[in-house]
C-alpha cells in the first residue's frame, strides 16, 4: 500500500507538511490483525522523498511566465519580459534580485487585491497596517476561510489544512446528499431547493480552493534559497491562484522545460520497535511513531539536496 | 449551477492484470509526454527491494508513506516499482515476481476534479478510495476533534475501528 501521509500536495519541491497520524495507525492495526489471524508477517512503514529538479534550469520561462501574471493580475499593462535572463545560464546577483522583487511585488499586489475583495464584498476586518507579507496571507487565509465556514456553519477549528478539510465534507455533504435515497423521485420544488442550496455550496467552495493552494506558503521559502526550483515552486502556485481568479482552473499547468523525478528511500520503521509503548498508551504510540516518520520525511530533503 | 446529486458512492478497488500491464507499458510515454517528466531516479532503492523481497517471501506487510509536492508523485512512484525496480532488483541478486505493485490511498474528491474515466481507471489498478474529508467530517461530529484521515483495505469497517480506538 502507498499513502501521502501529508494528506494534499503542498506545491513545495522542500517544505513537508505536518503529517496525518493515519498511517502510523494503519500499522498498529495491521499488525494487531496479523497478531490475532496468528501470522507471523512484520509490519513496516517506509518513507519516501519526492521531488523534482529540472534539466535545463528555466530563468526564462520563469520570468516570461512572470511577465504573464503581471498583466493577468492588472499589475502591469506592459510586459516587463525576461529581462535578460537565459534558461540554463545562471542570473547574476542583479538578476536575481530583480525577479526576487518583481515576485514579491506581485504577491504584494495580489494581496492587496484579495484584501479588498473580501474587505468590500464579505465584511472581512483585514487589519493590514504594519504587517509583513507572511502575517497579511495569513490573516487572508483566515477571512477566505470563513467565507466558506460561515455559510455551512462550520466552526473555525485546528490548522488551515484541517479548517479546508472540513469546509470541503460541509460542501459535499450539501451537494452529494446522503439524506436523500431517491433524487429523481423528489418533487419538483424541493428539488428545486437541492439544486439551489447545492450550487451555493460549489461557489463557496471557491474559497477554500483558493486557500488550500497557500497552505505551506511561508513567504520566505525563495528568500531562504533562491534556487530556480523554488522560484518555480512559488511562480506556479501564484499562477494556480491567477488561474482560478480568472475562472478558468483546470487549464494545464504552463511549460517551464523537462524534469526528472528523485525518489529517496530512506530505512523503514518496524510496527515491533513501537509495539510494546502501544499496548501501554497507543496514543502516545502513534503520535511518536507519525513524529519520526515526519522527521524521516524531512531526512529525505537533505539527502537529495 | 450545479445540480444536486446522489451521495458519492465508494468506488471498489478491482484489481486487473490486463489494465495494469497496459498502464505499465504507457506511463514513461505517459509522464514524458503530458508532464515533460523525462526519468525518475532513485536512491537507496535496495531498501524498497528488500521489503518486496520480504513481502514476497511472506514475511512482511509494508507501506509506502510518500512526500507529496505534486499530483504527479504517484505516476512517477508507479513508473519507479512497475518498470525500473525489479530490474534494479535483479542487479543485486534478487528477484522479483511480477507484478510488482501497490495500492495507492487516493482521496476520493480525485475522480471528482479529474472525471470518471480516471476514476475506472485508478479502481482498475487496484487503488483504494478514501474520502478524506467525509472521515475528518464524520469524526468532528462525533468527537469534536479528529484522530485520524486514512483507510485501510481489509478489516473492520473504518468507523468502527475508530470507536474502539478511542474508548
Amino acid at each position: 500500500m502507498a499513502a501521502a501521509p501529508e494528506g494534499a500536495t503542498n506545491g513545495h519541491n522542500e517544505i513537508v507538511s505536518p503529517i496525518e497520524p493515519g498511517i502510523a495507525q494503519f500499522g498498529f492495526w495491521c499488525q494487531e490483525d496479523l497478531i490475532k489471524a496468528e501470522r507471523q508477517e512484520q509490519v513496516a512503514i517506509a518513507p519516501l522523498g519526492v521531488r523534482y529538479f529540472y534539466q535545463t534550469a528555466p530563468w526564462q520561462y520563469l520570468a516570461e511566465l512572470l511577465t504573464k501574471l503581471e498583466l493577468d493580475s492588472g499589475l502591469c499593462d506592459r510586459p516587463l519580459g525576461a529581462r535578460g535572463l537565459v534558461n540554463g545560464k545562471t542570473p547574476s546577483k542583479d538578476q536575481e534580485a530583480e525577479l526576487y522583487q518583481r515576485l514579491i511585488t506581485l504577491a504584494e499586489h495580489l494581496l492587496t487585491l484579495m484584501e479588498n475583495f473580501y474587505h468590500k464584498f464579505y465584511q472581512q476586518q483585514l487589519d493590514t497596517m504594519n504587517k509583513d507579507l507572511p502575517a497579511r496571507l495569513q490573516n487572508l487565509l483566515s477571512a477566505a476561510l470563513n467565507i466558506a465556514e460561515q455559510s455551512f456553519g462550520v466552526k473555525p477549528n485546528g490548522g488551515i489544512g484541517d479548517r479546508c478539510r472540513r469546509v470541503e465534507h460541509a460542501a459535499w455533504s450539501r451537494i452529494y446528499r446522503e439524506d436523500i435515497p431517491e433524487l429523481a423521485n423528489l418533487a419538483p420544488a424541493v428539488r428545486g431547493l437541492a439544486d439551489l442550496v447545492a450550487s451555493e455550496s460549489e461557489l463557496r467552495l471557491w474559497h477554500m480552493r483558493l486557500v488550500e493552494n497557500f497552505v505551506s506558503v511561508t513567504g520566505h521559502y525563495v528568500a531562504e534559497k533562491p534556487s530556480v526550483e523554488r522560484f518555480a515552486d512559488t511562480i506556479l502556485l501564484l499562477w494556480k491562484m491567477i488561474a482560478r481568479l480568472k475562472g478558468d482552473p483546470s487549464t494545464k499547468t504552463p511549460y517551464l522545460g523537462e524534469k526528472w523525478a528523485k525518489i529517496t528511500a530512506v530505512p523503514p520503521f518496524l510496527i515491533t520497535d513501537y509495539w510494546e509503548q502501544y499496548q501501554g498508551n497507543r496514543r502516545q504510540a502513534v503520535a511518536d511513531l507519525t513524529h519520526n516518520l515526519q522527521q524521516a520525511l524531512e531526512q529525505t530533503l537533505v539527502l537529495s539536496s | 449551477m450545479t445540480q444536486a446529486q446522489s451521495s458519492l458512492e465508494f468506488i471498489p478497488p478491482a484489481y486487473s492484470p490486463v489494465i495494469w500491464n497496459l498502464a505499465k507499458g504507457i506511463i514513461p510515454f505517459w509522464l514524458r509526454y503530458n508532464h515533460s517528466i523525462v526519468r525518475v531516479e532513485v536512491d537507496h532503492a535496495e531498501e524498497l527491494v528488500h521489503l518486496y523481497d520480504q513481502f514476497q517471501q511472506g514475511k512482511m506487510r509494508f507501506m509506502m508513506a510518500f512526500r507529496h509536492p505534486s499530483v504527479i508523485d504517484p505516476p512517477c512512484l508507479a513508473q519507479l516499482l512497475w518498470n525500473q525496480l525489479p530490474n534494479l532488483a535483479q542487479r543485486q541478486g534478487i528477484s522479483l515476481r511480477s507484478p510488482v505493485h501497490t495500492h495507492f490511498i487516493y482521496d476520493r474528491g480525485i475522480p471528482l476534479w479529474a472525471g470518471k474515466r480516471v476514476g475506472w481507471g485508478i479502481s482498475k489498478l487496484g487503488e483504494h478510495p478514501f474520502a478524506v474529508a467525509q472521515l475528518i467530517g464524520w469524526v468532528c461530529d462525533q468527537f469534536g476533534n479528529y484522530l485520524l484521515t486514512d483507510s485501510f483495505l481489509w478489516l473492520l469497517p473504518l468507523k468502527e475501528r475508530l470507536m474502539a480506538t478511542m474508548k
